[in-house]
């Protein structure tokens, strides 16, 4: 046999599966430099005042200044322990960008073929979720620096940088922010635009995932 | 509810939901940090310095660096960058799949040293790309890699589960027989 002949596709199943392999490649090559490049930074723009609101919701003083180069300088209201008054925190434009990065991702998998039937109903049922994601990962991120400054036993070795006084947080609550931070900078951008391509398009779902569900 | 969690998918993510969700919350603390995360980091520095070196004498280990003797170009190499959260997620999607404990032990193994051979390519190229432009450093140390990474976990537990349900099917075949003959 042939080495073309070795790699050709099986099984209608097999072909499924290239082709959404090599859409979802090809996708992510055009897609991701020009979110990174551009469109992230639009859209992180647009969404200041509305993730302003909702850190204000979340306990913290909640205005968002834009810094330079594209950071979100968020007023915490938090007193500072060295008595300079209350602190800013800087979130990096890399930051921001990181947590958008399931933008691209979602994109690419639901252009990919087998696609959704109602694909504009699914983007924009993806969107919302993202915003949210995005927005709850923003809470986590900026809680879970926050909490090692209020109990320093939570820091990693070294200590925190910054020192601030009041209420140390909920031990629980201080847990759910540090791995929300944790999660939320890593894998939950991956996960939840998987998930997504998954609910919202069934037929792709089935294309690609059915032999494992019928196998297992 | 009960007639939920019979559903094998259902039950399937819930267990993996609660493995990772575990794992997650041992790796966010600061006595994993410092008894897992910082010596495996620093280790994985230490061999990536050792594997590039026979090429390219001019790289150079320093604590948790990673230069160029000639001062262009360095990454420090953090706990977020050594890949332990992809891991994580695919031992927890492994683990949590209903087969053999021990066959998920080994996928599980195996997953994550495919995981970790990519990461410290991806940390040889992000030092190769240090000495150029800043943004395209960044561009591929935020979004290319951690997207590859990711699917790269995807696809490892893809083959993984087909090759787990052709094991369960030959088995079955296998029982067949026997069992229309006792």
């Amino acid at each position: 046999m042939s080495l073309f002949g070795a790699l050709a596709a099986r099984t209608s199943e097999e072909t499924d599966r290239r082709r959404f392999g090599l859409w979802v490649g090809l996708a992510l090559i055009i897609i991701l430099p020009v979110w990174w490049f551009g469109g992230a930074d639009i859209l992180i723009a647009a969404i200041r005042p509305l993730a302003a609101g909702v850190l204000a919701l979340f306990g913290l003083d909640g205005g968002i200044s834009a810094g330079p180069e594209g950071a979100w300088i968020v007023s915490t209201g938090l007193v500072l322990a060295d008595g300079s008054g209350t602190m800013d925190y800087t979130v990096a434009k890399e930051v921001l960008r990181r947590l958008m990065l399931g933008v691209p991702l979602f994109v690419a998998f639901m252009i990919a073929p087998p696609r959704a039937e109602r694909p504009l109903r699914g983007f924009l049922i993806g969107a919302a979720v993202l915003l949210v994601l995005f927005l709850l990962s923003l809470t986590a991120f900026l809680w879970g620096e926050i909490a090692p400054m209020l109990n320093p036993a939570l820091a990693p070795a070294g200590g925190p940088l910054t020192r601030l006084t009041g209420e140390p947080l909920n031990p629980v609550l201080a847990q759910i922010a540090i791995v929300g931070r944790y999660v939320g900078m890593s894998v939950a951008p991956l996960i939840v635009s998987i998930i997504l391509w998954a609910v919202l398009n069934p037929r792709g779902r089935e294309a690609l995932l059915g032999q494992i569900e019928a196998e297992t | 509810m009960k007639r939920l969690f019979s559903n094998p998918g259902v039950r399937y993510l819930a267990t993996f939901a609660i493995v990772a969700l575990a794992l997650f919350s041992v790796l966010a603390t600061p006595w994993a940090e410092r008894i897992f995360v910082q010596p495996f980091t620093q280790a994985l520095v230490d061999v990536t310095a050792f594997l590039v070196r026979p090429f390219d004498a001019r790289v150079v280990a320093d604590g948790d660096i990673l230069r160029f003797s000639d001062g262009l170009g360095a990454v420090q190499v953090l706990a977020g960058c050594n890949a332990v959260e992809v891991c994580a997620l695919l031992a927890a999607a492994i683990l949590a799949f209903p087969a053999r404990f021990r066959d998920c032990l080994i996928g599980a193994g195996l997953g994550v040293l495919a995981l970790q051979t990519v990461n410290l390519f991806r940390i040889i190229t992000l030092l190769y790309l240090s000495r150029g432009s800043q943004e395209v450093f960044e561009f591929f140390h935020h979004y290319v890699w951690d997207a590859m990474i990711g699917l790269e976990g995807l696809l490892v537990f893809f083959f993984w589960a087909r090759w787990q349900g052709r094991r369960e099917r030959a088995t079955r075949a296998g029982d067949q027989p026997a069992e229309a003959g006792a």
